[in-house]
């Protein structure tokens, strides 16, 4: 870990990253807080995704990578129950 | 009230390290004759407590609970609760590190002005009760990391038994559950400032919010570890890795979301890793990733 230089925070790089592994969506970078607003939040339910996810995050430096929850998704899938 | 008792025998003849450290802990206490101790009702504070009322005799023993805004009510209940079951005499004293600035201010180093505070506090009520030592429940895991509330302790004279007969937090668990006492399982509660990045500021009206927040996410139905961290507009809520499912998406999440909302939050996010103890120090960049 040490001499190894830690990358700004990047949210574009980060979303781009996502896409490939499956999750659309937009990144707000808050410091190195990643805040992700997911098309579909159902698919980060698995821990293997959940753990790439991280590692990606980590690797655009970002220490933390959190779901928004917007309520709009949300709202969706209960209208369509 | 009839006090519970806390008896060994079959307990000791399967964890013998930790019952040799017990031992050795009650020989400590022993030594000194009387304690004060720092009492949140938390594992460390509240496992060293009822030793010390097992050794020692009530009359030898004073657990003193700090009280101010940063001090989650809900574990007041439970220190009271188990302070009277096992027969711990509680005295209450109130702190005021919120009106420090040095304090509010939410440095790096907030918990030394915090603890400072505290045993400024509870140093003369101790003497005061002919009490012969001001202790604290630190344990042996404790001593790594990013801990300024340890410097203070040691300005102020405050010894920690636990960590200094090398108890770790496991073993502290495991005697608490062999002795029957409820809080062997109990999640670590830091005090509500905790759950502020640094820098920002400690205000009351913050530190109740993010109260209302976690007691409204435990309401739901959420177990294990939690915790609201304040992002200011927004609640980044960290929860135990087996909770995190249910909540990230449709009903869950809706109920999540709605839950922040009302407690005051305009925004509301699930950390996707889940729990980790001082994360804000890394978030901030105290301690590396």
């Amino acid at each position: 870990m040490s001499g190894v230089p830690t990358p700004p925070p990047d949210g574009a790089a980060l979303a781009v990253r996502l896409r490939a592994l499956g999750v659309t969506g937009t990144v707000e970078a808050q410091g190195r807080l990643a805040l992700l607003r997911a098309a579909d939040a159902a698919p980060l339910m698995e821990l293997e995704l959940r753990r790439r996810v991280h590692a990606a995050a980590s690797e655009c430096g970002f220490t933390h990578v959190a779901l928004e929850l917007d309520g709009t998704g949300a709202d969706e899938a209960l209208r369509s129950a | 009230m009839r006090s519970a008792t806390i008896t060994s025998g079959e307990s000791e003849r399967a964890d013998p390290r930790a019952a040799a450290k017990e031992a050795a802990l009650a020989a400590w206490l022993r030594a000194r004759g009387s304690v004060a101790i720092g009492f949140s009702g938390g594992v460390d504070s509240t496992y060293l407590a009822c030793i010390a009322v097992r050794t020692l005799g009530p009359e030898h023993v004073l657990a003193v609970i700090g009280r101010s805004a940063s001090y989650p009510a809900v574990q007041w209940e439970h220190a009271r609760e188990v302070a009277e079951r096992f027969g711990v005499p509680v005295l209450e004293v109130d702190t005021d590190e919120l009106h420090d600035p040095r304090y509010a201010a939410n440095p790096t180093d907030r918990c030394y002005f915090c603890k400072t505070e505290l045993w400024q506090r509870v140093r003369p009520v101790a003497a005061a009760q002919g009490m012969a030592i001001v202790v604290d429940g630190t344990n042996a895991d404790d001593l790594g990391g990013h801990r300024p509330g340890a410097r203070a302790a040691g300005e102020q004279g405050v010894a920690s038994p636990l960590a200094e007969l090398g108890f770790t937090k496991a073993e502290i668990r495991a005697r608490s559950r062999a002795l029957g006492i409820p809080t062997w399982d109990q999640p670590a509660s830091p005090c509500l400032a905790s759950r502020l990045p640094y820098g920002t500021p400690v205000t009351p009206e913050r530190l109740r919010r993010v109260e209302r927040a976690e007691a409204s996410l435990r309401a739901l139905g959420i177990g294990g570890d939690l915790r609201v961290r304040d992002h200011g507009e927004l609640a980044r809520v960290e929860l135990a890795p087996d909770e995190l499912p249910r909540w990230l998406a449709g009903e869950g999440a809706h109920r999540l979301r709605t839950a922040l909302r009302d407690a005051g939050y305009a925004r509301a996010a699930v950390d996707l890793r889940g729990f980790r103890s001082g994360s804000l120090n890394v978030l901030d960049g105290v301690v590396p990733a």
